[in-house]
């Protein structure tokens, strides 16, 4: 079972998660960027769910700290902001896929499969 | 004051992200969510309290969000408390692993919507005309309709208040959407709206 870092201030968006993908995908949680850093730092990880309005770190800065130190992990960034400007910043800065909240089981499901798709071609 | 092309460019845009976020209650909630056409008026905050008038000393729970960029203010998505408890009642049927007091999940769960159908609402104007903001992490407040307007923290010079009512089947949750904007970005804000009317 693939290992996924839910990256979420809000516990009802991180339990809306665990009801979508809990059965699906092995989830780790935490509320906040610097938790997020240290526990991939702990654990592996297969792919990162991470959203963007955060109070104790932004998650674009959250996004590039990732990048820089785990290039290969690739991150899903859910937020509710719909904004062109902000889809266009966030996969400029690596993330592989964005997608707007609300979340749908299926939709978040789509996401992250094509983003470790992209990642494993990527790799090869 | 807007003027009528620019009221009218506005509304439509107002219209536009309403039901965006009506589509994303409606997917929250699992729920058909039918909305009312949206009521937009201009209010110097001096003259708000009158405006929102019996509801002056309801108690109310809101959503507040920050914004800058190209322009600066704040919005809340308001509702009376009751309607608020049963909106929350709906979302945490669905998410029976939330955990903590009712006092923290509610205002986690209120802060989540708010977030969303704010978004919903901003995000479809700064797109619409070009423009981009930064948002601050949605707080909840609770009180009177004083307390709410006291706890704003920019110094905005006008408000565009916007009212709309949600249905959610059985349920009928009435909520009110307040956009607050500084002078200086009301007219940044009607200046991009005229360039959205001229196409």
């Amino acid at each position: 079972m693939r290992k996924l870092l839910v990256i979420d201030d809000s516990p009802t968006s991180r339990a809306i998660v665990e009801r979508l993908i809990g059965a699906t995908y092995e989830l780790v949680s935490v509320a906040g960027g610097a938790a997020a850093l240290e526990a991939i730092e702990a654990q592996r990880f297969d792919l990162v769910l991470l959203d963007l309005l955060m109070p104790d770190m932004d998650g674009k800065i959250v996004l590039v700290r990732i990048k820089e130190s785990h290039p290969e992990l690739p991150v899903v960034i859910m937020t509710a902001d719909i904004q062109d400007s902000t889809r266009a910043k966030v996969l400029s800065l690596g993330a592989e896929v964005m997608i707007n909240k609300p979340l749908l089981k299926d939709n978040l499901t789509d996401a992250i499969e094509l983003a470790l798709g992209r990642h494993a071609g990527a790799s090869d | 004051m807007f003027d009528t092309q620019s009221l009218a460019a506005m509304t439509e845009l107002i219209g536009i992200g309403v039901g965006r976020a009506g589509e994303v209650l409606n997917t929250m909630l699992g729920s058909h969510v039918r909305l009312s056409v949206p009521s937009l008026r201009e209010v110097p905050v001096g003259e708000l309290a009158a405006t929102l008038g019996g509801r002056s000393t309801d108690s109310l729970s809101a959503v507040e969000m920050e914004f800058k960029g190209d322009f600066t203010g704040c919005a809340e998505l308001v509702f009376a408390s009751a309607d608020a408890s049963r909106l929350v009642d709906v979302i945490t049927a669905e998410v029976p692993s939330l955990e903590g007091d009712l006092d923290s999940v509610r205002a986690g769960t209120l802060c989540e919507v708010g977030n969303i159908v704010l978004n919903a609402i901003l995000g479809t104007i700064v797109n619409e005309v070009g423009a981009e903001l930064e948002y601050s992490v949605p707080i909840y407040l609770h009180g009177t309709a004083k307390d709410l307007l006291s706890a704003v923290a920019v110094g905005a010079d006008f408000i565009i208040l916007v009212s709309t009512r949600f249905e959610i089947e059985s349920i009928a949750v009435d909520g009110d959407i307040a956009i607050f904007l500084t002078l200086g970005a009301f007219d940044d804000l009607k200046e991009a709206l005229r360039r959205f009317a001229n196409g």
